[in-house]
């Protein structure tokens, strides 16, 4: 099944959209933590909110798609210093995204 | 949805949303109100760009936190009272720092404190500094920082620490100047990189509070025969039961 996030790009630096892209949903960071970073593959990260503790998926991002924010949000500046694209989607609710899968992101006209 | 200041809150915490929400709406309704409160704000707003961030900027600089007495409750509510007056100016500098920028493109010149932790944190991973600077720095910040609930850096072991850090190391992060120098080298009128240096500075100083009432609390549940965990209590309940 693949998760469609309809929304905007809070960055300049943008990805890929209409494709289909493998993803990880994200909540408590601390689940991530004590991963081995360097075995990790880039993926895309769904997040509930800009939170700058998500600072510490940029090593391994390829996007980060949330919830909430703006483009003044501290994760979305350092996203912009260190062109990681950052979309937030507005179709969803984060409640209801699975916890892996594939999805593909769709820029709403 | 929109961006809480703690995501899923503990009852205790979910005060800290009250008061960032109650802010944000009392700016809110000068800006959708009258003509003239719509005036006031405007006039207010170009005050903040031209001086008025300067003070803010000292505010959060020098501001120490309330001095214990030792009694627990009136400890507790200075603590409040201080985020409460804390918090505000940190949102009213995001709301002038969201009116300058109007939607343009700008880039951050300077070193934040958040980028000042993750730098030191970087550091930590790779033994070029001690866990304890780190903890004597930024020791009072958390994940989920404004969750009291959450545990502060200061009460992580270094192992903890460094394998938080592994996950920044190989980030490279920019050189730029520290807030302080470039408040001395812009001496008139804010810019984004200022506004957004204070408002980083701002959470700074807030989650020194934040980090105390979680202390406080702590001492509560350890002192006091609760019905429950002490972060299960929202702050009211938890005033009433000392």
């Amino acid at each position: 099944m693949n998760t469609v996030f309809e929304g905007s790009f809070l960055t300049e630096h943008i990805c890929e959209t209409d494709t289909s892209m493998s993803f990880s949903k994200i909540d408590d960071i601390s689940q991530y933590i004590n991963a081995d970073v360097s075995a990790s593959k880039k993926r895309l990260y769904v997040v509930p909110t800009l939170s700058a503790d998500y600072f510490l998926l940029f090593s391994t991002a390829t996007a980060i798609v949330t919830f909430a924010g703006s483009p003044l949000s501290h994760l979305s500046l350092l996203a912009r210093e260190h062109n990681v694209p950052v979309f937030l989607a507005e179709n969803n609710e984060f409640s209801s995204i699975p916890e892996s899968g594939e999805c593909t992101l769709r820029v709403k006209e | 949805m929109d961006e809480k200041l703690v995501h899923n809150p503990t009852p205790f915490s979910s005060v800290f949303n009250a008061i960032a929400e109650n802010a944000s709406e009392s700016f809110e309704r000068s800006i959708s109100g009258s003509f003239f409160a719509r005036v006031k704000l405007e006039a207010r707003i170009r005050a903040y760009l031209m001086n008025g961030y300067k003070e803010t900027h000292e505010y959060f600089r020098r501001t120490d936190l309330p001095k214990k007495t030792g009694d627990t409750k009136r400890d507790l509510i200075a603590l409040m009272e201080a985020f409460e007056d804390t918090y505000p100016r940190i949102i009213f500098n995001n709301l002038v720092l969201a009116h300058h920028v109007k939607g343009s493109a700008f880039t951050v010149d300077l070193k934040t404190e958040e980028d000042e932790k993750n730098a030191l944190l970087a550091k930590v991973a790779q033994n070029a500094s001690e866990c304890s600077t780190f903890e004597q720095e930024y020791g009072h910040y958390a994940l989920n920082s404004y969750e009291v609930a959450e545990r502060r850096f200061s009460e992580y072991s270094c192992e903890e620490l460094q394998n938080l850090g592994k996950h920044i190391a190989g980030i490279p992060l920019q050189k730029k100047p520290s807030l302080a120098a470039y408040v001395q080298d812009h001496a008139s009128g804010a810019n984004a990189s200022l506004l957004i240096g204070i408002r980083e500075l701002g959470k700074f100083q807030a989650l020194k509070i934040v980090a105390e009432i979680r202390y406080i609390l702590l001492e509560i549940e350890s002192t006091y025969e609760l019905e429950r965990p002490v972060f299960d209590y929202t702050y009211n309940e938890l005033l009433q039961e000392l």
